[in-house]
């Protein structure tokens, strides 16, 4: 029994060494958003920082279509982001996770 | 037992491979030294792709959405193309490869950035790069990218 407690807490140290490399590597992961007509670009890494934003000078003249611009782009990154952030993580989660019945349904 | 072994791990080894063809077909090299002497052989520019191949969710995308479109394959051969792959499972790849991609990794993607494209010219000298992917099949910055230094 207590063997497979031992086994289990070693496995779960395991996992958390895992989802610590896999954030430390997501800050490598370059994502874009780019707006439908390409007026303005938005880089931001799977851990969510925003890392580059490149607007065109057609944007510079009307304060508020740029303010629209942005919101729009950004939450369009920072969810996309978010989405690669989380299914990564949760793959390895799941793999470090001990066979519990139902457990599955927490990961999808 | 051993053989027992070897059957139950060849599906995994095969579709490792074949993951990796994908990429062989279009001429990628792997060494960074003859994609240099190839470059000067033929006056082209070296595409080099900095990928994690079986970890970085955009740079999976961006060899469906860039490297097997008509675009790419047509821009592509005016480059001499060279892959860097910096797998998670060490495994993909032998020390000596690995070794080699870590030192490319040094001298052209000192960030580290997944996905990089970057163009070096014959000399070795950086001309440009763009990093990232949208994972939405936009692909024309890295068509755009290709197309200046071509």
């Amino acid at each position: 029994m207590f063997g497979d407690m031992m086994g289990m807490m070693g496995k779960l140290k395991e996992t958390q060494e895992k989802v610590a490399a896999t954030k430390k590597r997501l800050d490598t992961v370059y994502l874009q958003e780019i707006s439908s007509d390409g007026l303005l670009s938005v880089s931001i890494t799977a851990n969510r920082a925003i890392k580059e934003i490149k607007i065109d000078d057609s944007l510079l003249t009307d304060k508020e279509q740029l303010e629209d611009y942005l919101i729009l782009t950004l939450n369009k990154a920072i969810e996309k982001a978010t989405n690669v952030n989380e299914t990564e993580l949760a793959a390895v989660a799941k793999e470090g996770m001990p066979n519990i019945p139902g457990m599955d349904s927490l990961f999808k | 037992m051993k053989k027992a072994f070897v059957i139950f791990l060849l599906p995994f080894l095969l579709n490792a491979q074949a993951d990796f063809n994908v990429i062989d077909e279009s001429k990628w090299l792997t060494d960074f030294e003859n994609a240099i002497k190839e470059a000067k052989k033929e006056d082209k520019n070296v595409l080099v792709y900095f990928t994690g191949s079986d970890w970085c969710p955009p740079c999976k995308m961006l060899k469906t959405d860039l490297f097997d479109s008509v675009e790419f394959k047509t821009l592509s051969k005016d480059y001499v193309l060279l892959y860097v792959d910096m797998p998670r499972n060490k495994d993909l790849l032998s020390p000596e490869q690995m070794a080699h991609n870590k030192q490319v990794m040094g001298i052209y993607n000192k960030k580290g950035l997944f996905p990089l494209l970057k163009i070096v010219n014959a000399k070795g000298n950086a001309l440009d790069e763009y990093s990232g992917y949208s994972m939405n099949g936009k692909i024309q910055y890295h068509l755009e990218l290709l197309n200046k230094y071509r």
